[in-house]
């Protein structure tokens, strides 16, 4: 990992006006929340589409912005070049999610609301947890395509993954019909349905159900760095591009 | 005075970094150990639903509803809740598969049930805890399970295709 590349992508959130505005507001928005008396979770949401937009450009839009070529003439490894870009964006996430805890927290205090330490801080680690994996999925789609195109696949990934996830279970109670042959296939066999839903559940995992669940902790820690490890295997060996797109 | 290098050796531009293989392969073994120790909730982690609103629901979602019927001074009723309902993965089922409602009986307590809670036993016929009674968004019976049969069977029952 390159320290030079880390503090830059983390110069530049905080250089960027766009990042400054979304985080004060981010802010208002929580303390507003939080007096209201919304739960320890739900300012968190917000997170995940800030995630979204930071994470996008985390390294798909500089092979056609031309811009990695240049990086690349520079004595940088490719790999340490994208751990470098992975920890920097995820940090300058995280300061969002840490603000945000601190404005939930002082928004309590001022709505006089009792703070169950537990609960606030194991949604703030969910969500921090979850910029890791959902970065380092950006990452990993972003280092065989171009443009936005991880934000595309990522997205898409979640729809059609739960949308043909949705599909087989009602197939699976079909008796009757021309739906009936699958149905007997997937009662037959419900090692299909098992393994497809292990697949959906490592790339988009769902929220625990147990606070500080170790399991979960895991997985999401592990799913993020084997994804940017296959991210540094793909960009290492991939044909950078001469120019802009 | 130290000397700096000014050539940067192209061969290692393609290196993978080590460290973060080794991590990964620490990780994949920690999970995997990990796995065969799941926590234990400290409280039932079915999303239980309000009598009221259970059909309302069933019908816009079109799945059947999971009526749990107990009491407070019924033993297997909480070895149900301590090996199923406070199961991740069983709880988990329910919640995705299900609109789960929580029927407590109070009589002994209390002397008589609420109003709703009467109608649902009336209905449903139950005169013993724990019952399950799996029902339709039209309310016809599609499941029933009287007494608690182990986590297993739950697990099947639970799977049924319906």
């Amino acid at each position: 990992m390159s320290l030079v590349v880390v503090i830059e992508s983390i110069r530049r959130h905080f250089a960027h006006l766009g990042y400054i505005a979304a985080l004060l507001i981010l802010i208002v928005i929580v303390v507003m929340m939080t007096a209201i008396g919304a739960p320890a979770s739900a300012p968190y949401a917000l997170i995940s589409l800030f995630t979204l937009v930071a994470g996008c450009q985390l390294i798909g839009p500089e092979f056609s912005s031309g811009t990695l070529q240049l990086i690349l003439s520079k004595p940088v490894g490719r790999s340490a070049y994208l751990t470098g870009r992975v920890a920097g964006v995820v940090i300058s996430i995280w300061v969002a999610v840490a603000s945000i805890l601190a404005s939930d927290i002082v928004g309590r205090l001022i709505a006089g609301t009792p703070i169950i330490w537990r609960t606030v801080l194991w949604a703030a680690l969910v969500s921090a947890l979850k910029v890791l994996l959902t970065c380092s999925l950006l990452a990993l789609f972003g280092s065989f395509t171009r443009s936005y195109v991880n934000i595309g696949i990522y997205l898409g990934g979640q729809i059609v993954l739960s949308g043909i996830y949705g599909l087989l279970s009602i197939m699976k109670n079909a008796f009757t019909g021309e739906m009936a042959a699958v149905g007997r296939l997937l009662r037959a066999h419900p090692g299909i349905l098992e393994g497809y839903r292990a697949v959906q559940t490592n790339l988009f995992p769902d929220d625990p159900l147990i606070p500080f669940d170790r399991n979960w902790i895991l997985l999401m820690t592990c799913n993020a760095v084997v994804a940017v490890l296959l991210a540094c295997v793909i960009f290492s060996r991939r044909e950078v591009p001469y120019g802009a797109d | 005075m130290a000397r700096t290098s000014l050539t940067f050796d192209r061969t290692k531009q393609r290196a993978l970094p080590i460290w973060l293989l080794i991590l990964a392969v620490l990780l994949i073994v920690a999970r995997i150990v990990s796995k065969q120790y799941p926590e234990k909730a400290e409280h039932d982690l079915v999303r239980w639903m309000p009598i009221s609103q259970a059909i309302g629901i069933a019908r816009t979602t079109h799945r059947p509803v999971f009526y749990e019927f107990s009491a407070a001074w019924c033993g297997p009723c909480k070895m149900l809740e301590r090996e199923v309902f406070m199961d991740q993965d069983l709880a988990k089922r329910i919640n995705d598969r299900f609109i789960a409602v929580k029927v407590v009986d109070t009589k002994q307590e209390e002397g008589r049930n609420w109003p709703d809670v009467q109608a649902l036993m009336d209905r449903y016929g139950v005169n013993a805890f724990p019952t399950i009674v799996i029902a339709g968004p039209d309310g016809s019976v599609l499941d029933r399970v009287v007494g608690y049969p182990g986590a297993g069977k739950m697990a099947a029952m639970i799977d049924r295709p319906r």
